[in-house]
């Protein structure tokens, strides 16, 4: 018997908690950025920077993307999840060990209690994984989505294994070398191979779907899996294993064309959309794959300009914000517009079509506010962009009002889609 | 006929289609039930989106063959449900047989022309 959408599906309460947090998640990030406008300068490893950067990529991003995988990876790829009981969990244990390590960065409380919030994180992301592997072991049709999956799953291992490592090295400094270098290591390979690499391969099926473009040659897609994952592996066996870095301007620049890849294949799949307008989710993207692009950019900058000291601060500050909250954010906010009234829609009105009218996946969000939100976002961004170019920290402040702004909307549009 | 009102559909049952209404009449109730199945992501119905490759009116009952917009569209089980509730409820006497096609894949050249009109204005 064939298993359908539904029937793979996992339960709905399970996904909608992950989603609910992550949002929740958000908006807190956003207040503590606005709230610490004059924390966001120089030197990148101070406890407030610390604890915003990994609110940010475990709290937001990462917990949006075990929802979305959870719903996403049974339906795209036909196979049922494992366990939703692991999932659920799962869910409790990271829940309690981020706020534990966020709080713990923000009053540089270390030892024991960033310890154990560490720990807990890293035993939800092994359960997350071990469920992961062996719901994709009965999948049938591998693709180049699947292999992106795959290879996400792969550097989260490291970069969870990795950043417990360094949590506890803070309190107790064991490691022989730099805590810095290993600090590099793990965040590239938390954003670039996590985030970025599972990021890329669900859109890769999503932006195809949502516009109506088939029959895309994936060329440039494969193109990009591979020189990024060279890219990126080159860069960690370097540093990690020669502990070197004469070679990463080579993988940096092999990690940039690889997303430049990317970046063609999304056009051209855009190119031959059969829905010409851009809804509001697109146009997210849209933001969001410009900024990835401004941001490739000020990568190669911090590898070739020669920068003065207080320059490369803040270009990196620059290249950490506008990758988290730019490119980053802007594309998980536009497939949040999609993925949540899908969900809804599946649960609560799927098994009312046919019998009554029902409403579109479109009505289930308000798509003014979501606009409204999108405006907010762009100018806040460029207003903390120049703000952290030029030190002017009023900018940053004002900037960081308007992007709580934006996310409040967002949050508030979302949670409203649940009720519906 | 609004397939959602419930006297509308007792009255139009009461006219017992699968009795005295010929197979054409019939066919063209079937069409019109599904117009009301509206693919829910464009919000266009699956008729004027020109997902329904073919009908089929037998003594054994009715067979619909569909497809979606999307190879492996994770609506599928939906939209295929909505179809046979909305026909099982009219032809209740009837074997309602809806089945998902993926060949030939679908293409905007299968719109009818109030679907294109309805898919310019809304995108």
């Amino acid at each position: 018997m064939e298993l359908t959408a539904t029937k793979m599906s996992p339960p709905f309460h399970l996904v909608a908690k992950y989603f609910i947090a992550s949002v929740c998640f958000f908006m807190l990030l956003c207040a503590l950025f606005a709230w610490s406008w004059q924390d966001i300068h120089g030197f990148y490893f101070q406890p407030h920077l610390l604890a915003l950067t990994h609110l940010a990529t475990l709290g937001w991003m990462t917990m949006t993307i075990f929802g979305a995988l959870f719903q996403l990876v049974p339906v795209v790829l036909e196979v049922p999840l494992w366990s939703p009981r692991l999932a659920e969990w799962q869910f409790w244990i990271y829940l309690v060990g981020v706020l534990g390590l966020t709080s713990g960065f923000w009053t540089f409380d270390l030892g024991a209690y960033l310890d154990a919030s560490a720990a807990l994180i890293l035993i939800a992301g092994y359960l997350f994984i071990w469920n992961m592997m062996q719901t994709m072991r009965f999948v049938k049709k591998w693709d180049l989505t699947s292999y992106f999956l795959s290879a996400g799953m792969f550097y989260f291992f490291f970069t969870i294994t990795l950043g417990t490592t360094l949590a506890f090295n803070l309190g107790h400094s064991f490691l022989i070398r730099s805590h810095l270098d290993y600090l590099k290591v793990h965040a590239h390979l938390g954003l670039i191979g996590w985030v970025l690499m599972i990021i890329m391969g669900v859109a890769l099926r999503l932006i195809p779907m949502f516009s109506l473009s088939h029959g895309t040659s994936h060329r440039y897609a494969w193109l990009a899996f591979i020189l990024v994952n060279v890219g990126l592996l080159g860069m960690v066996i370097e540093r990690v294993i020669f502990a070197d870095t004469k070679l990463t301007p080579f993988f940096a620049i092999l990690a940039a064309a690889g997303v430049l890849a990317y970046l063609v294949q999304i056009f051209l799949i855009l190119r031959h959309r059969m829905r010409k307008a851009l809804d509001v989710a697109m146009r997210h993207s849209i933001v969001s794959f410009s900024l990835i692009f401004a941001v490739v950019l000020i990568a190669v900058a911090l590898q070739r300009l020669p920068l003065s000291i207080q320059m490369t601060e803040r270009t990196t500050l620059l290249y950490g914000f506008l990758a988290l909250f730019g490119g980053i954010s802007s594309l998980i906010i536009g497939q949040m517009y999609k993925i949540v009234p899908f969900l809804v829609w599946l649960n609560r009105y799927a098994p009312l079509a046919g019998t009554q009218a029902v409403p579109t996946m479109k009505e289930l969000v308000n798509v003014s506010i979501a606009r409204t939100e999108l405006w907010l976002l762009g100018a806040s961004l460029a207003l903390i962009a120049i703000g952290i170019l030029t030190a002017i920290q009023p900018m940053i402040a004002v900037g960081g009002s308007l992007l709580f702004g934006a996310s409040v909307l967002f949050g508030y549009n979302i949670l409203q889609t649940f009720r519906r | 006929m609004n397939i959602f009102d419930e006297q509308e559909l007792k009255r139009a049952t009461a006219s017992a289609p699968d009795s005295a209404a010929s197979e054409e009449t019939e066919l063209q109730a079937v069409l019109e039930i599904l117009r009301h199945i509206i693919d829910p992501e464009l919000g266009i119905n699956v008729v004027d989106l020109g997902l329904v490759y073919k009908l089929e009116n037998s003594p054994g009952g009715i067979r619909v063959e569909m497809t979606m917009t999307t190879p492996g569209c994770p609506m599928h089980e939906s939209i295929i449900g909505a179809a046979e509730r909305a026909l099982r409820a009219y032809f209740a006497t009837r074997s309602i047989d809806v089945q998902l096609v993926w060949e030939p894949p679908w293409t905007t050249a299968r719109m009818t022309q109030a679907g294109r009109a309805q898919l310019a204005a809304r995108y």
